[in-house]
């Protein structure tokens, strides 16, 4: 009779230390992801493919750091040349905009995203992007882009995303018209030329504010407004108008930069499908 | 015997006492004096359909490690550090190391901005103006957070004058380096949103003003005449981006 209560004891002691230790462990990424991440098959496209004029393709994927875990299980596997700080920086942005949740959601927002809200964005990513390089910024100044041609599940980020300061609104902008160029509709949302003259509302030259070089005759637009530049316009503006757990400064800057994204839909009919959804 | 295995039960007891103690809580009691927008936000984000609810756990103190509310923004222990942090962040000093915190975690939606800057002390004003004057030009989201948060508190000239004084700044000519514009020409799309970013603590300093402008003039809005004034110095901008949204404010607001 004691010998059993003692076991009992122990053995409740021992569950109970179980118990405590088991909840301490470091989380790891997802088994898909493990499995990808050693054996570079997630990269055996872009392999096969080739660079055209992209960077040279890393042979190994390396393993996401123990401190910079992504929400859910929308981790990319990223190049071993991505340093640790951007991949961070990445996850903290999609960590960010993963809590987002909204009061409502526009007919566009709906057929493009589905409810507005963090399962709704981390999908739409986790969906598209599988793979992160790094994209060398002195070739051509590039904060981030998708190069289908390569392989579409894979986004290339130069240091420049973390190395420039803009508002996390601005990031996450930049992530989600580049994985739309991951799908394969419409060439992946293929850019069309603006028009030659390209104006503004007061009339005045549309110009590249990097270089001042005219944007008219260039490919910087959209004449869909499902495309890069119309979903995450519509991405945005659904944030500034419904989310509710948004400080002020995000929903501002979500305005802004939506507002501003607007002068590259170029089609009238586009423009008035996304003004008849998120502007009136 | 019964006496050691009691010993280690009472020890592993205390073990599980301390984890749980420790661990990121559940939701908030009904005591906990939260401000009503933290409340807000304290609705976790709804299950990812996709992802098994232990990963999904066990992603969340990646935010967390970071000083930024992760996947579970609305965590307890998070709100709590930044109850704790906005009400310790009483003096001027105080509220500029609360401010340095936030601008160092790059998180824009950290809910203090909305809670603890509200009614700064003219002391505290003339620290935040300091730091604005210290950071590089290249900070371009810090510098405008700066401006942004000051726009909250405008009473006096003095503070009105520094709004001024920003929205007529000369513009950033690229985010690498404020002093030069690229040279290299990038891909059509790439310069999207940049326009914003370059002119971000103008546009901050505008963007205030139109607020105020909407409340309508009149002697119900002491201050429009003062944001009038703001966006007649940002339309002499040398920045095409913030001297085109002057005019389509005052073009809105302004009386005929
Ligand atoms: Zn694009």
């Amino acid at each position: 009779m004691k010998g059993k209560v003692v076991t009992g004891l122990i053995a409740l002691a021992l569950a109970a230390l179980f118990t405590a230790v088991a909840h301490k462990r470091p989380y790891a990424p997802p088994a898909d992801l493990r499995d990808a991440m050693s054996d570079g098959s997630a990269l055996a496209d872009l392999r096969s493919a080739g660079p055209v004029s992209a960077p040279a393709p890393v042979p190994a994927a390396a393993p996401v750091p123990v401190d910079n875990q992504f929400p859910g299980a929308v981790a990319p596997a990223f190049d071993k040349d991505v340093p640790a700080d951007l991949q961070r920086q990445l996850g903290l942005d999609l960590a960010f905009v993963g809590t987002l949740s909204g009061k409502n959601t526009s007919p566009l927002h709906n057929q493009i995203f589905g409810q507005m809200g963090g399962p709704s964005y981390l999908r739409f990513f986790s969906d598209r992007i599988k793979m992160v390089g790094l994209y060398d910024w002195d070739k051509k100044p590039v904060v981030a882009c998708v190069i289908p041609a390569i392989s579409p599940a894979k986004m290339w980020l130069s240091g420049s995303y973390i190395k420039t300061s803009q508002p996390q609104i601005a990031r996450i902008m930049i992530v989600f018209h580049e994985s739309r160029h991951s799908d394969p509709e419409n060439e992946n949302w293929r850019h069309v030329n603006c028009p030659d003259p390209f104006r503004d509302a007061n009339g005045k030259d549309m110009l590249s504010i990097l270089t001042g070089v005219p944007l008219a005759g260039k490919p910087g637009c959209d004449a869909s407004p499902l495309g890069s530049y119309g979903s995450s316009l519509i991405m945005l503006k659904n944030i500034q108008r419904y989310c509710t757990n948004c400080t002020e400064k995000v929903r501002m800057d979500a305005g802004l930069y939506a507002d501003d994204q607007l002068a590259r839909i170029t089609d009238s009919n586009a423009r008035n499908a996304i003004r008849n959804d998120v502007y009136k | 015997m019964i006496k050691a295995a009691l010993l280690i039960l009472v020890l592993a007891a205390a073990g599980l006492f301390f984890w749980r103690a420790n661990r990121p809580g559940p939701e908030n009691g009904p005591s906990d004096p939260l401000p009503p927008i933290a409340a807000r936000r304290s609705n976790a984000p709804a299950a990812l359909p996709w992802v098994d609810p232990s990963k999904q756990q066990a992603s969340a103190p990646a935010g967390k490690a970071a000083g930024q509310p992760g996947p579970d923004a609305g965590n307890s222990a998070a709100r709590q550090a930044a109850l704790s942090t906005v009400r310790a962040a009483d003096t001027p000093a105080q509220k500029l190391a609360l401010l340095d915190e936030i601008l160092l975690s790059r998180n824009d939606n950290d809910p203090r901005l909305d809670t603890a800057f509200n009614d700064l002390s003219p002391q505290t004003k003339r620290l935040f103006r300091a730091k604005f004057r210290q950071l590089p030009d290249e900070k371009r989201n810090e510098l405008g957070t700066v401006v942004y948060l000051l726009g909250r508190n405008l009473k006096t000239e003095e503070d009105w004058a520094f709004m001024r004084e920003v929205a007529a700044a000369p513009p950033c000519l690229s985010l690498q380096d404020c002093s030069m514009q690229a040279k290299t020409e990038p891909d059509a799309h790439v310069s999207a949103g940049v326009e914003i970013t370059l002119s971000y603590p103008a546009v901050m300093a505008l963007k205030r003003a139109e607020r105020i402008l909407q409340a309508g003039p009149g002697s119900g809005n002491p201050d429009a005449a003062q944001a009038l004034q703001l966006i007649a110095a940002a339309k002499n901008s040398p920045s095409k981006t913030v001297a085109d949204l002057a005019a389509n404010i005052e073009r809105r607001y302004s009386r005929p």
